[in-house]
Parts: C-alpha cells; structure tokens; sequence
C-alpha cells in the first residue's frame, strides 16, 4: 500500500526517514522551515519539499495535508509537535498523526489528546540503560497492545539452571511463548525438546503475570555443587 | 486571588510590579510536571499568554484536557490556528483580532461629521 505522508524533522531525520519510506513505495513531502534545508533535501531525496511552518495550517495545506495519511511530527519541540498533529487531525482529518514526545511525561499527554502513537525516544533510552545495569543477561526490547504483552530477550548464562534442560521442563509458567533463539548468531524455532545451551538468546513473549516467573526461571543460577 | 507565574526565564520576574504577592516558578509550561507543580489542576483559571502560539495552545490544551483545570485561556496571535480549538472549552484571545474589532468600533462610533472635518 502506497502511502502519502507529511514528515516534519530536522533535517538529518527529515532525510533518512524520507529515503526509506520513499524506497519502500510511499510519496513523501517533507516541510521544513529553512529555505537552504529544503533546497539541500529536494536535491538529496528528490521528492516534494515545503518550505515554511509546519505549525501553521496554511503550510500544511500547502504540503497537500487534505489528501495525506499520515503525518509525522519528529520535531525537537513537543508544544509544535502536538499542534502540528492536532491540526492534521482537527482540521484535516489525518487519522494517522504521530509525534515524537521529547519530554516522557508527554507521552500520556500526547495520548489522551488524541495523537495516536508517541514515543520518547529519551525513555526508551533511559530504559535501555536502566535495564543493562541491572541485568547484563536481559533486555526489554518492546511493550506492545499497551503494555499488555512484554517481548523480552534473555542471554543464557553457564550458571543458570537451565543449562541442559530442554525448553518444556525449563519451569517457565504456561502461555510463555519463546518466539525464536539465537544460537551462535544463528537464529532457531525452538520446540519442546529443544535444549538450552549457555549463551542462547531466548526471544521470550510473555503477559504481565508470566513476566516475572519466566525471568526467573530463565535466570536462576544451579545450586552450588560441593 | 492567588496568582502563580511560570516563566522559563528568571529575569522575567523584575517585569513584575512591586506589589505582586504571588508565587514565581521558573520552568518550562509545557512540562506537565510544572504544571502540576503549579496547581494547575485545581486553579479557577489558567492564562497561557507567551509569544509561541503553539506554546500557549499546548498549555491550554494540558490544562483543560490532561489535568483537569477549570477555565483556560490561550493567547493565538495567528487567527488561522484559531479555528481547530474551538469545541475543545479553550477560550483564545487573538491580539490581531481584538485590535481590528477596537478600530472598527471606533471608525463605526465616530459621528458623521468628526470624519468630514478631519483635515
């Protein structure tokens, strides 16, 4: 499906965006409020460039937001990113606004304010290093349908309990589902029988109840041999 | 009344009269953590009067809808950014808007006969 989408960023990520969704098929027209940006931009990307405030509803109609699916607010600014997104909406009743929330508070506020999808790219990093120093062993890669369903990857360590045994007697709670392992790089579809060898990456699907249990099960070390 | 003012700059402050009593937070509006720190949520109005429009129709927006504040007013300079907002119980005063209104008035209220002898 070929998309039109309206993509407001500075210019580095105006342009790297830009060239991969206009390689994957979508039109891309980009706004940007320096003359010079836009200029260097169209001779990059060679697609539609507006030059002007991407605030402002006059710009946005220029860019060809009543015809638009989608529009990206990517700036470094949250108060222009909502208004860029409440605008595509309100006005031109874009059903696809997302906006980058600099600030993480903003991501609750962007969401009751009816910007469909906001990250914050300094959570999603402050998480990353939040869970490395804790457990080198596991890393949150991403929540989905609201936080409902955790994919999680977990590295195997030699002490773990684990080692050796075969995924079905591993105690991991029922419903936990390992997606795939990476094994020496190489990725498997585990089964049942499948055994779990030391430095195994398991890509875990977990829900929230099952979270925690399946962490622990994954992660507890072997009791001490005498 | 008590007045609290948010202000990202500091130096703001001395614009201040003498006489202002009230309560100075320095920070950035569109945080809702200042807000919040301002009581936003259980204010009788909230003002969002700064030079970025889109700066003021965020606070409005947080104020009225996120936390819950009782009357809301934001200042849009550009009357085109006006129009989405209404429906949302944001009140918008638009400086351009109010003057034009004043000069009419005033053209309208002139006696017939004060024009004619303009020189």
């Amino acid at each position: 499906v070929s998309l039109r989408v309206l993509v407001a960023a500075d210019e580095r990520t105006s342009y790297f965006l830009s060239r991969r969704l206009i390689a994957a098929g979508h039109e891309v027209v980009v706004i940007h409020e320096s003359e010079q940006v836009c200029r260097s931009l169209a001779r990059r990307l060679g697609t539609t460039l507006i030059h002007g405030d991407a605030t402002d509803p006059r710009v946005l109609e220029d860019a060809g937001a009543g015809s638009a699916d989608a529009v990206l607010a990517l700036t470094a600014t949250d108060a222009r990113n909502l208004a860029i997104c409440r605008q595509a909406r309100l006005r031109f009743g874009i059903l696809r606004a997302l906006a980058v929330a600099n600030d993480p508070d903003n991501e609750e506020v962007f969401r009751v304010l009816g910007v469909d999808v906001a990250y914050s790219p300094t959570r999603v990093l402050a998480a990353l290093v939040e869970q490395r120093a804790q457990f080198a062993d596991i890393t949150n890669l991403i929540s989905v349908a609201d936080g409902r369903i955790h994919l999680t990857e977990v590295k195997i360590l030699p002490t773990a309990r684990v080692v050796g045994r075969p995924l079905q007697h591993a105690g991991l709670p029922a419903g936990t589902v390992v997606a795939y392992l990476l094994r020496n790089d190489l990725p498997v579809v585990p089964h049942g029988r499948t055994e779990i060898l030391a430095g195994d990456r398991l890509m875990l699907v977990t829900l929230p109840g099952q979270h925690g249990p399946a962490l622990e099960a994954l992660t507890a070390k072997r009791p001490e041999e005498d | 009344m008590d007045v609290v003012v948010i202000d990202v700059d500091e130096r703001s402050f001395e614009g201040l009269s003498p006489e202002y009593s009230g309560f100075r937070i320095v920070g950035d509006a569109t945080e809702a953590a200042v807000l919040r720190q301002a009581g936003v949520g259980t204010s009788s109005a909230v003002v969002a009067a700064t030079p970025d429009d889109s700066v003021n129709l965020m606070i409005a927006q947080v104020a009225k809808l996120v936390l819950g504040a009782d009357r809301v007013v934001a200042r849009v300079s550009d009357p085109a950014r006006r129009a989405v907002y209404h429906g949302l119980e944001i009140e918008t005063v638009c400086p351009a808007t109010l003057a034009v209104d004043a000069v009419a008035a005033y053209l309208t209220m002139m006696p017939a006969d004060a024009v004619e002898e303009a020189p």
